[in-house]
């Protein structure tokens, strides 16, 4: 069963960070996340908004829609956009014994949550990005 | 916003503050490069930095690269605990020269 926390439109610019960051760090703990996690969750969430920002929306105007909820044993983090959809499976980190600025972001989602998952929209443009936080302190990271 | 900076012996710091994410890291990258442009060594320091994301860090990269390529010396000091985390999960911790103090950069 959903259990819906938190739905909410943002502009895709970066001046919206810091908001989306307090709101997603509020609500993980909320749901009684552990305070590494909460961390790990806020951290992740911002990554994916700056990917949006930056290479779906290539930095122009935008929306991101921010999905909140705990479905059984999971924290869940729906984030939408409205861009062109983009090739999951182009969506990869670089290795990290290339030393260069960028291309973390993927590398943090992926070492932070439990799981990282990425739709295209059904609508035929926009993406859907799912993240999962495992509840349960046995099976999260 | 135009992040402090101040003269230690051969070193320029720049201390950076706050949430160093997209919406700021262009401003410290441009600060970082700008000394260094200048054949000056810098220091970033990261003692009042409350967050920083990959944008933070990938300015942090160009910085120490570009001042590789011109053989100035580059590094951080009083890393937060944060940031600190941040850098591990990159694998950059052990890739930056990280003191506590100036003072150590300056007595090396």
């Amino acid at each position: 069963m959903e259990n819906v926390l938190l739905q909410q439109d943002f502009i895709a610019a970066p001046e919206q960070l810091k908001l989306i960051r307090e709101l997603v760090r509020n609500t993980a703990a909320y749901s009684g996340l552990r305070a590494e996690q909460i961390d790990q969750v806020v951290m992740s969430v911002n990554e994916a908004c700056m990917n949006i920002i930056q290479h779906a929306y290539h930095d122009q105007p935008g929306r991101i829609g921010l999905h909140i909820s705990t479905q059984q044993n999971s924290f869940v983090v729906q984030l939408t956009d409205d861009a062109a959809p983009l090739d999951p499976a182009l969506i990869k980190p670089r290795p990290l014994d290339e030393l260069r600025p960028g291309g973390l972001g993927v590398h943090f989602m992926q070492q932070a949550m439990d799981v990282v998952t990425y739709q295209a929209a059904p609508a035929g443009h926009g993406n859907i990005l799912i993240m999962k936080k495992y509840l349960s302190n046995l099976e999260s990271k | 916003m135009e992040y402090p900076t101040r003269q230690a012996g051969p070193f320029t710091v720049v201390a950076l503050c706050g949430d160093v994410d997209l919406h700021y890291s262009p401003q410290a990258r441009k600060q970082i490069l700008q000394h260094l442009q200048q054949q000056q060594h810098v220091l970033v320091d990261l003692s009042k930095v409350s967050y920083i994301d990959s944008s933070g860090i990938a300015s942090l990269v160009e910085g120490f690269q570009l001042a590789r390529n011109r053989q100035l010396r580059f590094g951080l000091v009083g890393v937060s605990h944060t940031a600190m985390q941040v850098l591990a999960l990159a694998r950059l911790d052990s890739v930056f020269p990280i003191k506590n103090s100036v003072s150590d950069y300056l007595s090396s």
